[in-house]
């Protein structure tokens, strides 16, 4: 036995030396032709993806697998279009030995380094030739492909770093796909103050390619307080697709299975035949931070149609529909609209239900173009949709070092409806400013030019409930009143220079308040003024120059009030206050110093003047104005003229002259 | 010659029946109008209100129309049936907007959409009543309109700057201010 035992011992041992001794002969041989063939396999890729190819080692390992080491590929001479540090690629010895057929089984690639946009212009190059490739890789032949330590650096466009870093395991036999791993992803910008870091995101996918596309079958991706899963289908140029994404924990890959981190990752290709009901989720939560769309989008070369991308947020159901072209210049048409399914009455009378239309182009970095948006109003019980509409020149988003979204624009024209008419507001030189840091309020200033003055305001925006809250305290300087009568129909009719403080709040309903001061300007055609010129015969009373004209305001959907109104004029102080309804019922008392020589050229008041005799440089006048703006009730308040002239005339004749002045005054009083 | 003087006469009989009719027929509107006013007169308020009724449909002359029509919509009210007052100062208002009954119909409408709580027709009542009349008072305080209904009751209607009084026989009806 012993004798046995020695005979084959040495005969194994002999033959395994041999065979050792015939693989690294073996290996020498192939690698000293691989090193031949190096530059000629460098030049053949360099043709093939027209750019330069560079590789560092290339070597053989027993039994059937190439490695090649630092792999450095460019397009154009100036920037790395990918990089591995090593390339692992086995062939299938089956195949080859039964089959005499050169076929790759896996791929592996550790610290690969891909640049997004060469990357993606390549494939866009190529992508008839890389459909060809997968075409005719075997269709009972499974490949993995595994990229350990991937990193890819993602378009900046002058923005922010940002880096995709990835450990990636890809099974695919025939046209099924499967891939699993790790994606981390990193946006920084020191100069911005921007960063953000999402690490340790784990994925899942497995899709179908077909003739016309591919069916994305399963798509999750999972992180601490984030998941989010995508399914649909890709035909011809359709792409139909499923989200949902959930910002809060509570959700994990569907694949209970956690690959830990270094481990290679095996996934059973055969699972495909009893699909996870991924589609299927048993309960859909509604709550903050989850986000769920369905989007139905036409891609073509240049441009993407989005049919209709149905998504809620916070329960409120939203639609976005339009193009986006990016062919010389990034234009788009897009509507977003908040109930797209509610019927028409129902939005009319719905005060979370808006429409907003984005139309326009992004030349250079700025975009030019409109922005409207459809409100649903409710004012003094009349329910009704507005629409306003803005013109935008040359506006800019940025961000700001500290963490604001910054707004600059050439031009904005706002149009919107007020009291029966379209109005319209330029702001120009703007520049704004909101703050994203933490919470649901956003402060917000806003700096411009307007009506040939300055606006400066500073305010808020509550974006806790919907229809958003805000509020603001403005600013206007050495502003021309009239050109302001978009804001206020009135003013319209008053000139000069203004300074004024305007507080607004949108709750619990829109109003105004603050004060004005017009300096060396004249009021013109006020009703007022028109009553008060036909009430003294004195035509030149239709327009009132003044110094300085003060007062303080008030103004929601049910009324508009002028306060503490104070007239500095040598032709007519005035002072007093004028209140006016949404239903055009005047409440007011105003105090007027007439000069008497202004009085003397009155027809109707000459004789009065007689009564009194010549001891009065001025003559005060108080009214009370009340009822209907087109008819309004006049008193004449107690004064010391009107005491001394009750004093002087009597009784009958006080009737007299009241049913006089009534005839003539209702002859005034017509309405617009 | 005998034809052409029977048309004739016939048409001289037709006239004469025409014109008669007509005299009897204001007669017996007017004698309806007397009837309902000396019942009303007599306290028989219901049977005036009959009367009334049976003028108001008969095509009655617009001066004792008004009368008639504001006394029916007072008939309607005191019997608590507020959707019929309603109907008759809103027909009163409708056919004769220059009546002097207006402010006093206005009045009842008022009262009717408070009584049903009826927000908007309160509202457009009280700036009817609060436009109804343009004031002008230079050296008086207040001005006022008065009125006698056909079942003797005495409104009156007090103007001030900044509101209205509406008085029933010398007792506060409603105020409008404004």
């Amino acid at each position: 036995m012993r004798r046995f035992l020695q005979r084959y011992l040495s005969k194994a041992i002999i033959a395994a030396l041999f065979l050792l001794l015939l693989i690294t002969i073996h290996s020498v041989v192939i690698n000293n032709t691989l090193e031949n063939l190096k530059p000629d396999l460098q030049k053949k890729i360099a043709e093939f993806i027209r750019g330069d190819v560079f590789v560092g080692n290339i070597r053989y390992l027993f039994p059937a697998c190439v490695e090649l080491d630092n792999v450095y590929i460019r397009q154009n001479q100036s920037s790395l279009a990918a990089s591995a540090e090593k390339i692992k690629l086995t062939i299938s010895l089956t195949k080859l030995l039964f089959k005499q057929k050169l076929l790759p089984r896996s791929l592996e690639l550790k610290k690969p380094y891909f640049n997004y946009s060469e990357c993606l212009a390549f494939i866009r190059g190529n992508w008839e030739k890389i459909k060809e490739i997968i075409r005719s890789l075997p269709k009972d032949q499974r490949i993995k492909i595994r990229l350990r330590e991937m990193s890819m650096s993602l378009p900046s466009l002058k923005g922010p770093a940002a880096q995709l870093s990835a450990d990636i395991a890809i099974e695919a036999k025939g046209s099924v796909i499967l891939s699993a791993g790790y994606l981390g992803l990193k946006i920084s910008s020191a100069a911005k103050n921007i960063s953000l870091n999402l690490e340790n995101l784990r994925y899942n996918l497995s899709l179908n390619l077909t003739r016309h596309g591919l069916i994305l079958d399963n798509l999750e991706i999972a992180g601490d307080n984030l998941y989010a899963k995508s399914w649909g289908i890709l035909e011809n140029n359709e792409l139909r697709l499923n989200n949902m994404l959930s910002l809060g924990p509570g959700f994990d890959l569907y694949k209970s299975k956690k690959p830990a981190l270094g481990r290679v990752i095996s996934l059973n290709i055969f699972s495909l035949l009893n699909k996870p009901p991924s589609q299927g989720l048993l309960w859909y939560p509604a709550g903050p931070g989850f986000i769920d769309t369905r989007a139905v989008l036409i891609i073509a070369d240049n441009a993407l149609k989005i049919k209709n991308l149905f998504f809620t947020i916070k329960n409120l159901p939203f639609q976005l529909t339009g193009d986006i072209g990016w062919e010389k210049s990034v234009t788009l048409g897009l509507r977003l609209s908040s109930y797209p399914n509610q019927p028409p009455d129902g939005r009319r009378n719905n005060p979370r239900a808006l429409d907003v239309d984005l139309k326009g182009g992004i030349y250079g970095n700025k975009f030019s173009g409109g922005l409207g948006l459809n409100l649903a109003r409710n004012a003094s019980g009349k329910n009704g949709l507005i629409r306003i509409d803005s013109r935008i020149e040359e506006a800019l988003l940025d961000f700001t070092p500290k963490r604001q979204l910054k707004l600059t624009a050439k031009r904005i024209t706002l149009n919107y409806p007020l009291d029966n008419g379209i109005k319209e507001l330029v702001l120009e030189n703007l520049s704004g400013a909101m703050g994203l840091a933490g919470g649901s309020i956003r402060p917000i200033e806003l700096h411009s030019s307007i009506a040939e003055g300055a606006l400066d305001a500073y305010g808020y925006i509550d974006t806790g409930s919907f229809p958003f809250k805000e509020g603001f305290n403005i600013k206007l300087s050495n502003v021309e009143a009239n050109k302001l009568d978009a804001v206020l129909e009135h003013l319209s009719k008053v000139h000069g220079k203004a300074d004024a403080q305007i507080n607004y709040r949108s709750y619990p309903q829109n109003f105004f308040t603050g004060s004005a001061d017009i300096y060396n300007g004249s009021l013109e055609n006020f009703e007022f003024l028109k009553w008060l010129a036909e009430f003294f015969a004195l035509p030149q009373l239709t327009k009132v120059g003044f110094e300085r004209l003060s007062t303080n305001f008030f103004v929601d959907d049910k009324i508009a009030k002028l306060e503490d109104i104070d007239i500095a004029s040598g032709e007519l102080p005035l002072k007093g206050y004028f209140n006016q309804s949404s239903d055009d019922f005047v409440a007011s008392k105003i105090s007027l110093d007439i000069p008497r020589s202004l009085l003397s050229a009155s027809g109707k008041f000459n004789a009065l003047l007689g009564i009194l005799g010549d001891g009065f440089d001025f003559l005060d006048f108080d009214f009370q104005l009340s009822g209907s703006l087109h008819r309004m009730n006049f008193k004449w308040l107690d004064s010391e003229f009107k005491t001394k002239l009750k004093s002087r005339i009597p009784d009958f004749i006080e009737r007299g002259i009241e049913r006089k002045v009534e005839g003539a005054l209702q002859g005034i009083a017509t309405p617009d | 010659m005998p034809n052409r003087r029977l048309k004739l006469r016939d048409v001289c009989f037709a006239a004469i029946f025409a014109l008669l009719s007509a005299a009897l027929s204001a007669e017996a509107d007017d004698d309806l109008y007397s009837q309902a006013a000396s019942y009303a007169k007599n306290g028989d308020f219901d049977a005036a209100f009959m009367s009334l009724h049976l003028f108001i449909n008969n095509n009655p002359p617009p001066k004792l129309a008004e009368k008639a029509l504001f006394s029916i919509g007072e008939y309607y009210f005191l019997k608590s049936d507020f959707f019929d007052a309603n109907a008759a100062f809103e027909r009163l208002i409708k056919e004769y907007p220059g009546s002097k009954e207006k402010v006093f119909a206005l009045a009842y409408l008022l009262k009717i959409a408070q009584i049903r709580k009826n927000k908007p027709a309160r509202d457009k009542a009280e700036n009817e009543i609060a436009a109804s009349k343009q004031l002008i008072l230079l050296f008086s305080e207040s001005k006022q309109y008065k009125y006698a209904s056909l079942f003797g009751k005495k409104y009156k209607a007090v103007y001030f700057i900044d509101k209205v009084e509406v008085h029933i026989d010398e007792t506060l009806f409603t105020t409008v201010s404004f």
